[in-house]
């Protein structure tokens, strides 16, 4: 089996793993990432896109809000690649409970949040579609984030410092030494290739997963899955991330990402991070609760409904109004930072359970907590803080590696070009730019040179990465155009008579992750481009399935035709049955 | 626009009337009675050869008569009445189709896929995969609808000799957006043909038959075809592509075309509503610019489709209502399948008719004595499953135009 080294091993490649390795590869330790799926295949990727002020928090736990405040503004300086700083709104309903003003106000100052009282009028003036009987207006800090472009701007910035980073490889197991790990065995999933990285540290930045990780050390870490569902609509009915002036509850914020705007949440305790389902009263919730911000909500397209899967580390619940969550465990720095609502929503509504769970962050050092050396596990916390989250784990591993180096990430830009408020128009003005080829995407404005050097890069046979890249599919027509050029595409670029001709195009980062290549060397045949097609469009009527009226259904009959009557694509032969696809477990 | 070209040729004075066009220039161009679609993707392809066991769509519906299914209502001599008139109808237009009831061609998809249709356009048939000639498919660069290679690819894998061959187009501007109408308008021109057929001749020596993206013409198809494949001197044929669909534009056209000739009228644009007049007869109300507009008529065929083209409307999760007369829509429990490629049950929902097509309530009662409703409307069917979408539409079509007649 091949060997490779590295002095800090990271698994995981959502924003934690790629904070960590980031934060890792800038202080000079040789790292490599590993991510089992795609970068931001789990929650990262399944995150509302709501870069936090803090205000949501100041009344329960002022310490985190003021934790997310100052990651907010760090944020906004080194990661503006990925962020669009719309600001945001806290408006009160006449149904919303007048005396959460005066501790919010107060919580506001103490935690340094700018909170400027507006009148609602101009806040309609601004949110024109805004409920009109709307009472108090606030505008906060917040902003809106988009997950995917964080993560790959991290990862550009690890591999520039020198990092590295491989998707789809999987931790077969944890190597260990008497009571030290030592590094760990991984697998590409897509090859089934094996190879062991000696590591010094290895840090466990799973999320929901950490549990799974932390067990293959024999080290018991209790995550609880808390499901939350979000709602896309099929248009920006924002500017400005509108939170509900009251305590956390389910469906208590809007925030315009891109062209769309996303309703979110819910909360419900589940048993397995890979296993869930849409209910239908969730996406009812949403939609009356978007009704009361937005009248007419419903009359809206929704585009589709997903669920990501918080990490809640399960210590012990919250009492109501407890102030925060106790770190009195073995944490990393004793006082691990947290932030989140651990918050308790009126009685009677599901997922009771979850909110009276901290959404604190953790720093575990196994050595003090199981007996297990050169080990750290990051649990609980969310995406506004996990860089502060990366610095305490990489603090941690520098006292355990016997070395101090000072964390630099909170000075150092991740990538210059800045993402510019939304326009119309904005989007056609960046593809005019751009080699004249064909668009591939209609909706979402994705040309053939795009799709092609995005196959490149990635050597991926997975559509749904390309998704994730370009944001391929994600428009109202969901896959139903794109999803057969894609897949041409992607045949063209691997599989056809000019494929070695385009291997060598294939970016040379790829060739030392190793393996993602040795696919192009043995190239798969015709039944994994069927495959991937088949895949993405099942990924798609995943999310379509509980929006599935109006509009939504006439498009999928339009679908349906192209797919399964002109191109027949169910007659064709795959590698493997739609139902064993991994996305498919979560439905 | 069927039910409206046999009105019309029965000398009754006919105006179809619509909010737009509909399904043709989304399909495919061809005629499918019966052809069911085998199971779900699989990494087996061993028993999913239909095209081996070639079933007879004739001899499949036979054994398949029920009184639920749209098809089993109108009848095999509905069906078979059916087909003749509409090839009746698309020769007279100069646009031969090839087929018979009771066999299917076998014509590959733009992925390479085999489907079953009984009626194809003459300029389909040379597709078919049973014939013995290797298949060679054009790769257009520059062209985001079609691609060759995958195409080829899984024909190989399904055994039958293909290959792709890269023929570029003359005066094909790069562009973001070009569409097959943009090419199918190109080659109407004699002179784009010719002009084509010198620039390709050279990478097609010894290539027996072609297969190019369906856009060769929309006002001479057959013409257009006839042409270009004598002066290539090798059989082309046409797979159709990503909507726009010509060759459903082109059916379309010649439906049109036939109900202007004799006499009836197309208005496309007004939205329509129901007007529900004395002793259960039934009018429309146009919704016109000037103003809503009404309408009675001896008889109304309601050919408004399912969801897909709002004949069928769910306003919110769950619920389900006809849009023009809010008929009484047969519904069942469950709407949505798991999996993308498993038959979807709401495909089944819709209006329940007797064998005049009238439509009926859940005791079997005639709702308005002068209402019809044909195609994709009707309750029973899953027409993409089965592959039986255009044998619907086409005999249930003729045969409410029959029972509308006899009543006279």
């Amino acid at each position: 089996m091949p060997r490779f080294s590295t002095e800090i091993l990271v698994i995981g490649g959502g924003a934690t793993g790629l904070g960590v390795a980031r934060d890792a590869a800038l202080r000079g330790f040789k790292t490599i990432l590993v991510e089992k799926g795609d970068l931001a295949h789990g929650t990262s990727g399944r995150y509302h896109g709501l870069l936090h002020s803090g205000a949501r928090y100041v009344v329960r736990d002022p310490q985190s809000a003021a934790d997310c405040y100052r990651e907010n503004l760090t944020l906004k300086k080194i990661l503006p690649a990925a962020i669009e700083n719309t600001g945001g709104l806290f408006v009160a309903l006449p149904e919303d409970p007048p005396e959460y003003v005066e501790p919010f106000l107060a919580g506001c100052q103490a935690a340094g949040i700018p909170a400027e009282e507006i009148p609602p009028a101009l806040a309609l003036k601004e949110e024109p579609l805004l409920n009109s009987k709307i009472v108090r207006a606030f505008r906060v800090p917040d902003a809106a984030c988009d997950s995917f472009d964080a993560t790959h701007a991290l990862e550009r910035s690890i591999r520039e410092i020198g990092g590295e980073v491989w998707v789809r490889h999987t931790i077969v197991k944890l190597l260990r030494e008497g009571m030290r790990l030592v590094g760990a065995e991984v697998e590409n999933v897509l090859t089934g290739e094996r190879v062991l990285i000696g590591a010094d540290l290895v840090i466990n930045c799973a999320g929901a997963w950490a549990g799974l990780i932390a067990a293959l050390a024999k080290c018991p870490v209790k995550i609880t899955p808390g499901k939350g569902t979000m709602l896309a609509m099929n248009s920006r009915l924002v500017n400005t991330v509108v939170n509900r002036l009251k305590l956390a509850s389910d469906g208590d914020a809007l925030v315009p990402i891109g062209t769309v705007a996303v309703m979110g949440t819910t909360e419900i305790v589940i048993d397995n991070p890979d296993r869930y389902s849409i209910e239908d009263e969730e996406i009812e919730l949403l939609l009356s609760e978007g009704e009361k911000l937005i009248p007419r909500f419903r009359d809206f397209r929704a585009l589709r409904a997903w669920a990501g899967v918080r990490p809640l580390f399960d210590l012990t619940p919250l009492p109501p109004l407890l102030k925060r969550p106790s770190t009195s465990l073995r944490s990393a720095q004793g006082s691990a930072s947290g932030e989140g609502g651990g918050v308790a929503r009126s009685a009677g509504e599901g997922g009771e359970a979850s909110r009276l769970i901290s959404r604190a962050h953790y720093v575990l050092d196994h050595a003090e907590r199981d007996g297990v050396e050169g080990f750290i596990s990051i649990v609980g916390g969310k995406f506004t803080t996990f860089r502060l989250m990366a610095e305490q784990a990489v603090d941690l591993a520098c006292r355990k590696l016997s070395t101090e180096r000072k964390c630099l990430t909170a000075e150092m830009m991740v990538d210059p070009p800045e993402k510019k408020f939304h326009t119309l128009g904005q989007r056609w003005g960046e593809i005019e730019s751009l080699e004249k080829t064909e668009i591939i995407c209609e909706c979402e404005l994705v040309t053939r040179a795009q799709v092609e050097q995005a196959l490149r890069h990635s050597g991926s046979w997975v559509l749904n990465d390309l998704r994730r890249d370009l944001r391929l599919g994600m428009g109202p027509c969901q896959g139903g155009f794109c999803a057969y050029r894609a897949a041409g595409l992607l045949h063209e670029v691997f599989l056809t008579a000019e494929s070695a001709e385009n291997a060598k195009q294939i970016e040379p980062h790829l060739i030392s992750a190793l393996s993602a290549l040795s696919a192009v060397k043995a190239p798969p045949e015709v039944k994994a481009t069927n495959a991937a097609l088949i895949e993405f469009l099942q990924e798609r009527w995943k999310g379509l399935r509980p929006v599935m009226w109006g509009a939504n259904l006439r498009q999928l009959e339009l679908d349906l035709t192209i797919y399964r009557s002109l191109l027949g694509a169910d007659r064709l032969p795959v590698t493997r049955p739609p139902e064993e696809y991994p996305s498919e477990k979560t439905s | 626009m069927f039910a409206g070209a046999l009105a019309a040729q029965h000398s009754a004075r006919t105006l179809v009337m619509a909010r737009g066009i509909g399904g043709t220039h989304l399909g495919t161009g061809t005629v499918d009675v019966w052809g069911p679609h085998s199971p779900a993707p699989s990494p087996d392809d061993k028993e999913r050869r239909l095209e081996r066991g070639s079933p007879s769509p004739e001899v499949e519906l036979k054994k398949r008569r029920t009184r639920k299914h749209p098809l089993g209502l109108a009848g095999l001599p509905a069906l078979r009445a059916a087909l003749a008139e509409f090839k009746k109808i698309c020769a007279a237009a100069g646009y031969p189709l090839a087929g018979e009831i009771h066999s299917n061609f076998f014509l590959p998809t733009a992925l390479g896929a085999v489907r079953p249709t009984c009626l194809a356009p003459e300029s389909f048939t040379a597709g078919e995969v049973r014939q013995p000639a290797e298949l060679t498919l054009a790769r257009f660069p520059g062209f985001r609808d079609f691609f060759a290679d995958l195409a080829v690819s899984n024909l190989t894998a399904a055994g039958y000799a293909a290959r792709a061959v890269a023929l570029d187009l003359p005066d094909f501007p790069t562009r973001r957006d070009s569409f097959a109408t943009d090419l199918a308008r190109a080659f109407d021109e004699a002179d784009y043909r010719a002009q084509v057929a010198d620039r390709w001749r050279a990478a097609l020596k010894g290539v027996s038959r072609l297969g190019i993206p369906a856009i060769l013409g929309l006002d001479e198809p057959f013409t257009a075809w006839r042409d270009l494949s004598d002066r290539l001197g090798v059989e082309i044929f046409e797979i159709p592509i990503l909507p726009p669909s010509v060759p459903g534009m082109r059916l379309f056209n010649n439906l049109r075309r036939t109900i202007e000739a004799a006499g009836g009228r197309v208005t496309l644009g007004p939205g329509i509503q129901g007007w529900v007049q004395a002793d259960r007869q039934v009018g429309v109300i146009a919704e016109t610019a000037g103003g809503p507009r009404k309408l009675s008529a001896r008889s109304v065929i309601l050919a408004t489709g399912g969801f897909r083209h709002g004949g069928l409307e769910s306003p919110a999760k769950g619920e389900v209502k006809e849009s023009v007369f809010n008929l009484p829509v047969t519904t069942g429990k469950q709407w949505f399948a798991p999996l993308y490629w498993d038959a979807q049950p709401y495909t089944r929902f819709g209006v329940s008719v007797n064998a005049k097509m009238q439509p009926v309530d859940a005791d079997g009662n005639v709702i308005y004595s002068n209402l019809f409703a044909i195609g994709g409307i009707l309750a029973g069917a899953d027409r993409l499953g089965e592959g039986s979408r255009e044998g619907i539409d086409l005999a249930t079509g003729w045969k409410a135009v029959e029972a509308m007649t006899n009543a006279k």
